[in-house]
This record gives structure tokens, sequence and C-alpha cells, in this order.
């Protein structure tokens, strides 16, 4: 279970660099036919409070691999906390900007599937026992 | 656990709506426009081309194409997102052609202000910048959208230089004026176009895709 969640983790860090270095290169981020990434990327929902969202991401993602050798409670809550601020961009995605990026909807789905597994984890795993990756 | 579980779902949406609240995550809602885009991303696209004043693009192109619009009008916004990327990166960026745009403010009072504003940013060489994130963030005709606290904004992501410019503001909007009183334009957005320096024809675009504007350009190159 934590080797699918480290897993998830990684793609996720790995989409979220991606978007960081195209948010500060400057350049278009590869995109399919359906989804508009530039759109996304230059919107107004790309930066909070001046940071770029694809920083946070990545400071998330780190955050949730690191997290998988605390409390098992550590990894619910940043997992939730990250599957929220996704259902937030998706949503700004989907009826502000009117644009959709793949690989902002991959790493939403990523940040819901370890929110999913963290759960089981913390249900199968009893309380305050501390583990290490195994 | 359950329960434990339940508490820190709890917990992460508080987390997240004070983080997003505090941050202001896409504070356009605010704005009243809508405005999609980031002011680094509207800055970005105009990078390393020539402005002067009212003109966009090299002062040593050859062919010029006025365009005499006004910031509420919605077809204005339109030829500004669908044909003047593409003006852009085509003919601007290659230094064919030279952009001007005379502001008119014939729909209401916000088009007025607007207006000034854009005047004074083009005094500070900075208005394409404003015009592009004032288009993006146009609200409904005459709904009164503009005001100080949009204003205010607009020039600040604009990095508009906070003195007066007021004086030039008031000269370049009486320029643009005259100019389309001599021109007889009577809508926006309309275009003149021509070598550089004059003198310049009218141009009916048919419709507002850049399709309609690449081969009058090309004319224009031509001779």
């Amino acid at each position: 279970m934590r080797r699918a969640i480290a897993g998830l983790a990684l793609i996720g860090l790995a989409i979220s660099i991606y978007l960081t270095f195209v948010h500060f290169a400057d350049v278009k981020p590869v995109c399919t036919g359906i989804s508009d990434c530039e759109k996304v990327q230059t919107s107004d929902y790309a930066e909070l409070a001046g940071i770029p969202v694809a920083v946070l991401g990545v400071a998330g993602y780190v955050a949730i691999l690191a997290s998988l050798w605390m409390r098992v409670e550590v990894t619910v809550l940043l997992a939730y906390v990250a599957a929220g601020f996704s259902a937030y961009l998706t949503w700004a995605e989907l009826f502000e900007i009117e644009a959709i990026c793949q690989w902002c909807v991959a790493s939403a789905l990523a940040s819901l599937a370890i929110a999913v597994l963290a759960t089981l984890l913390a249900l199968r795993a009893p309380p305050l026992h501390d583990r290490t990756l195994s | 656990m359950l329960v434990r579980l339940g508490l820190l779902a709890a917990l992460a949406v508080v987390i997240v709506v004070v983080v997003v609240v505090v941050a202001g995550g896409g504070d356009s809602d605010k704005d009243g426009g809508g405005g999609t885009k980031s002011p680094a991303a509207a800055r970005s696209a105009l990078q390393g081309i020539p402005q002067s004043g009212i003109a966009l693009g090299s002062p040593d192109a050859p062919v010029t194409m006025v365009e005499f619009a006004d910031l509420q009008c919605p077809f204005c916004r339109e030829y500004h997102e669908n044909v003047f990327p593409e003006l852009l990166k085509r003919y601007v960026r290659t230094g064919k052609l030279r952009l001007e745009l005379r502001l008119l403010r014939f729909l209401g009072p916000d088009s007025d202000r607007l207006a000034r504003v854009a005047a004074a940013a083009a005094a500070q060489n900075r208005m394409w910048q404003f015009v592009g994130l004032a288009y993006d963030r146009q609200g409904p005709e005459n709904s009164g959208y503009a005001t100080d606290d949009f204003i205010n904004k607009l020039a600040a992501d604009t990095g508009m230089d906070r003195a007066d410019a007021r004086a030039a503001a008031e000269r370049l909007i009486r320029e643009g004026e005259n100019a389309a009183r001599k021109a007889r334009i009577q809508s926006t957005p309309s275009f003149l176009i021509g070598p550089t320096g004059g003198p310049f024809e009218h141009f009916e675009p048919s419709d507002l895709s850049p399709d309609a504007f690449v081969p009058r350009i090309e004319e224009e190159l031509g001779k």
C-alpha cells in the first residue's frame, strides 16, 4: 500500500516538476487536442499568492513521500489537503477558466488515488504504530 | 479510526479553504471581469517587441495598421483575442507590421475611464499590456464594471508607474478622436492600413479571424 502511494506520489511529483519547468521557462506545455494547457497555465489560477501552483504541487508530493516514514495520520492529512486543493483547481478549470489541462487532471487523479489509498492504509494499520517503508 | 479520519478530512477541508481564501486564488472574480490571464503572462506575450506610445512593433516595419477600438466593445475584444495574437506572431514580431491603437470612448463612461488610463499607460509605453489585460477582464457593456478598484488593479498589473500621467492621457485621447474624425470612423473595431508613415486606407475585414486580415497585410507588404 505504501509502495502504491509512493509510486503515485512520484508520478504526481514528475508532473509537477514538468509544469514548474514550463511555468518558469515560459514555454508551451505538451498538450493533447482536447485540452488547452496554455490557457490553464497562464490563468490567474496558475498562481496562489504569487506562488505557482506547480511549485505547490512539487512541495505537496515531496511532503507526501516524506510522510510515508511518519505516522499514517500525517500521510492521510496531507493526502486529503492535496486532493481537496486539486478538486478546487479542477473546479476552477471547468467553470472559471473553461479549459482543461491533461497534466492537471492527471495530477488531480493521482492525488485522489493517494487519498483513497491513504484512507485504506489508515483503516488497516493500528493507530499510533510507527511503521517504516518496507 | 473512522472518527480520526473524519477529523483529518475536516481539518483538510479547513486548510484548503483557508489557503484559497487567504491567498486569493483566482481573484479574477472579484474584478468582476472574469479575466483568465495572469499579469505576467500578459507582459511576456509582448516581451521584446518595441512599444512607443500607441504603437506596437518596429518603427521600421514597412506596413502600419491602425485600429480604432473601444475597450468596452465585445467585438474589439474578439479581435484582440482571435486575430491580434496571430498578427503579433506572424507580422509584428518579424518586423513587417506596426500596429497603432486609437482608443475611442463612445460606448459609455466605462470606456472613457479605461481609455484615459490606457492613454496614461501609452505615455509610459505600456499601453498594449494594459489593453490586453483590460480586454481579458472586460465586463458587460456599460455595467459600471470599470470601478476605481478595477482600474487601479489593471494599472498595477500593467506595471505602470503611478506618476500622474493625466495631461499626457488627455492629449492622447484628443489625438485619437481627431484621427477618428478625420478618417470618418463610425464603429469599432475599425482599421486603417498603409505604408508606415501613411497614407492609410480603410480596411474592412469580412470577419474577425486572422484569415480575414492576412491577405490584406500580405498585399500591403508586397507593394
